[in-house]
């Protein structure tokens, strides 16, 4: 064991030591002697990733509320940090206190997207901890991981000694309570305190499933292997959303982290049902705060942390029902105090002139849209009720209203495209740049339309995600992938169009660990043999190097991520429930196929199966 | 238009806090304004920012118990108040010297004191001396700018110096240039030091070093800013 130097001797050795000095106004600092459980909440990506994310800002919170609880924040160290901390032998440290990580009782993973899963193998590592679960003792800490990725958690599952399904305010704090009970009364050993963990509502301990395969690799049976174990574990929501637990302050970053700003969460849940996207799905039902509780949280925030900027989030912002009430009373205090206010997540279909009029009263910059698809007949088999003359109407108000920039996003490779989806999508670009000169004709000698138009087109291959109505379909082999990317470029032919697309490598990884079961834990456990780490970034990702890991698994990528899975498989995730059936799912990808739309939850209940989970200021109230 | 006042605010800034560059502090110290409820003065224009001047910059690594940074207030609110509510906001190792009202043009400072304080398993009286002569004598070094790299006798730049061998580091109490023409960042006398005196900083375990700014003064090298 080297000696341990102090910090400050590593930190004049890397790029933006900020990132791991911590001292930041608003940490949270408690005396280590009157704490019953440290938890360390590692974010594994960058610092300035993990700050921004308000997930982890509630939980930190949330927890250090808790007298016998002290939460810290971990990050990725970067790669020249990683290589001065192992050339000075010093393991992953929690930001506040500084102590090692493998020192906490409890070490929790969120797990935002599947392409971090690499770098929660890269910090076990680096803390000093055995990457398998079955090789942890029972005096190392409990490993949890949660988020959206947790719902399918299968690929990690090894790694892992449980995972917290949905929302994680009050499920974390009973987590940890039953956790420093156990220490006490000296009931705790590691094994038993997890099968307690797993009568919890809402706690998946995996290595107490038994997941049996068929012959063909598909999957035969998943068994608890105690009969005091849910077999089918529902997620846990937040029932009123009021009342929930909110920060009123913020660990304040002195470094630019990517959001960095006032966020407020407007609701939870999305109304939509657009059938690829898993968000829709799995934060159902909605619920919505009222704008009081949501202006009285902004004011506090803004009084704790002077930031000059304050977002509302959700899925849909233009959804919520309160929506002009609320920006109404923001701005009546807002404006006065140079606090400007976004509003991400606008749909085209909603757009206003007043709404624009709002969000763009102190800040400027393009607009943004997702149509998703090219033409209607492809957006209604999607369920992205968005229509060429919604998408024509709100770029009307935007180039009326002074701005130029306009960033479609669609995505490549969904059910049921033809070449004629594809080529929708250049055609959809060109209107929308002819609409900019046919209106910049009507106002002719305004002063308007001075700078020439500019529209961006982005497109993403598309990830078949579980829960979701396309859960079941196959995601283009590469090749085809390829031939449709260099179709839509020939036919970006506009000079005021920029096209880019993603890396369809990327997203194959992606697709494969998505829809991964436990035989993948192999292929991860190879990932770190060859050291890989931060694959969400461009500069470290190595299609080869994945291929490489899953070969030397025995997992063939092509029957994760390009097979269309039958209907009536066992899906490596069907002990989690997540409110919305599997049925309904399965109707809502029949209905794809046939091009049939859904209402949404505004118009209609489809009976999505969410509304069994309860909850305030739903939607479903009121259509049942 | 309302009356604005000029106020000095003098703070420090240490440990943890000096890897916090520059555009961070400023950015921190924007929020800190709008957090103590100071009535500050905007900036104009499209994207109204408080309006905050600082006289120094301080480099990345380096601790300083000497900062400062001016701004206008527009309503009536005394200094101590000022002092009080900036301070409640301060993480930790940032601390409060004082807020006045300015009596010295930011222009008006000359020069900077630093405490640096090199350890190193090659240190002793005699490296101690070796050090006050190099410092003494002409001295030209590689300075690197935005326009690229030139050659400048830092000699001139030096205004005093005392290089003492204690508790086995040397420490160097110098008092360095900070005209905004001849300003010199004072890594660049440990550079001369460690290339002419073979210190190897890439030896964590045993060589580092630390600098301290403790002063700020006019040109006329005896007077403090305030």
């Amino acid at each position: 064991m080297k000696k341990n130097i102090p910090f400050e001797r590593i930190l004049k050795r890397v790029e933006k030591p900020g990132r791991y000095s911590g001292g930041e106004f608003g940490q949270i600092i408690k005396d280590k002697n009157d704490i019953k459980a440290r938890v360390a909440f590692c974010f594994p990506d960058t610092y300035e990733i993990g700050m921004s994310n308000l997930g982890v800002r509630i939980l930190y919170s949330v927890l250090n509320e808790h007298k016998d609880i002290w939460c810290e924040r971990v990050y990725a160290p970067w790669s020249d940090m990683e290589e001065q901390m192992k050339l000075h032998g010093i393991p992953l440290y929690a930001t506040e206190s500084g102590d090692p990580v493998r020192d906490f009782d409890i070490v929790a993973f969120t797990l935002q997207y599947e392409m971090s899963y690499t770098n929660v193998l890269y910090m076990l590592e680096l803390a000093g901890l055995e990457l398998l679960a079955s090789e942890r003792k029972d005096d190392d800490p409990i490993v949890i991981g949660g988020g959206p990725c947790a719902y399918n958690a299968e690929p990690v599952a090894d790694f892992f000694d449980v995972f917290s399904i949905g929302e994680g305010e009050e499920a974390l704090v009973e987590f940890t309570e039953l956790y420093i009970k156990m220490k006490q009364d000296g009931t705790y050993t590691k094994s038993a305190f997890l099968h307690e963990a797993a009568k919890l509502e809402g706690f998946y301990v995996p290595s107490l499933y038994n997941v049996e395969y068929n012959e063909d690799n598909t999957i035969r049976s998943i068994t608890p292997l105690y009969d005091d174990i849910p077999a089918k574990i529902t997620k846990r929501i937040i029932r009123d959303m009021d009342k929930s637990y909110f920060p009123d302050k913020f660990v304040m970053p002195y470094i630019e982290t990517v959001h960095d700003r006032i966020t407020l969460e407007v609701y939870r849940g999305c109304i939509r049902g657009c059938r690829f996207c898993q968000a829709g799905m799995i934060y159902r039902p909605i619920r919505e705060k009222s704008p009081e509780v949501l202006n009285d949280q902004a004011k506090k925030l803004y009084d704790s942390t002077g930031y000059d900027e304050i977002s509302l989030i959700s899925l849909s912002i233009s959804d919520y029902s309160d929506l002009h009430p609320l920006c109404e009373q923001l701005l009546s205090w807002t404006d006065d105090n140079m606090v400007s206010l976004s509003l991400p997540s606008l749909r085209a279909d909603s757009f206003s002139k007043e709404l624009m009029e709002k969000i763009s009263s102190v800040r400027t910059g393009g607009l943004t849209f997702a149509p998703e698809a090219g033409t209607q007949r492809l957006r209604d088999a999607i369920n992205k009720n968005v229509t060429e003359e919604d998408l024509m109407h709100a770029c009307t108000v935007a180039f009326e209203g002074g701005k130029s920039q306009v960033k479609l996003y669609f995505m490549l490779g969904q059910p049921t495209e033809t070449y004629e989806d594809l080529a929708g999508i250049a055609e959809l670009a060109d209107k929308v740049v002819d609409k900019f000169f046919e209106l910049k004709r009507e106002h002719k000698g305004d002063g308007s339309f001075k700078r020439p138009p500019s529209v961006s087109v982005s497109v993403s291959t598309f990830i078949p995600k579980p829960f979701t109505a396309f859960q079941w379909e196959a995601q283009d082999e590469l090749d085809i992938v390829y031939d449709k990317q260099r179709f839509l470029e020939s036919k970006m032919t506009n000079k005021f169009v920029k096209f880019h697309h993603h890396d369809a490598k990327v997203s194959r990884v992606e697709a494969v660990l998505a829809r991964g079961d436990r035989r993948l834990s192999k292929a991860l456990l190879e990932t770190r043999r060859l050291g890989m780490c931060f694959d969400s970034w461009d500069e470290f990702f190595d299609y080869d190097k994945w291929m490489e890991c899953f070969e030397r698994a025995g997992v063939d990528p092509a029957f994760y991520a390009n097979r269309r899975i039958g209907d009536d498989e066992i899906l490596p995730w069907d002990m989690i429930d997540c409110g919305v059936t599997k049925e309904f799912l399965l109707s809502e990808n029949k209905k794809a196929h046939e091009n049939i739309t859904t209402p949404n939850c505004s118009q209609k209940c489809s009976a999505c199966g969410a509304n069994k989970l309860g909850g305030e200021k739903t939607w479903c109230k009121r259509q049942l | 238009m309302v009356q604005a006042t000029a106020v000095r605010l003098g703070f420090t800034k240490t440990g943890k806090l000096q890897f916090i560059s520059h555009l961070d502090l400023a950015r921190t110290m924007s929020r800190v304004v709008v957090r103590a409820g100071i009535p500050i003065w905007y900036t104009e224009g499209f994207n109204p920012r408080p309006k905050l001047v600082f006289s120094l910059p301080l480099s990345i690594g380096t601790e300083s118990v000497c900062e400062f940074v001016d701004f206008k207030i527009v309503e009536d609110m005394t200094c101590e108040e000022i002092a009080k509510r900036i301070g409640a906001e301060f993480a930790p190792e940032m601390q409060v010297n004082g807020v006045w009202y300015p009596e010295h043009k930011i222009a008006e400072i000359g020069w900077a004191q630093y405490e640096i304080k090199i350890n190193t398993s090659k240190a002793s009286k005699e490296l101690a001396s070796g050090i006050t002569e190099l410092l003494s004598n002409p001295l030209i070094i590689t300075k690197k700018s935005k326009s690229g790299e030139k050659e400048v006798d830092i000699n001139p730049l030096i205004k005093s110096q005392e290089v003492n061998f204690i508790d086995g580091a040397i420490v160097i109490n110098a008092t360095l240039s900070c005209d905004s023409a001849d300003y010199l960042n004072p890594e660049y006398v440990v550079k001369a030091v460690a290339d002419k005196f073979g210190i190897d900083f890439e030896k964590v375990d045993s060589e580092y070093y630390s600098i301290l700014r403790y002063g700020v003064k006019l040109a006329d090298g005896v007077t403090d800013f305030r």
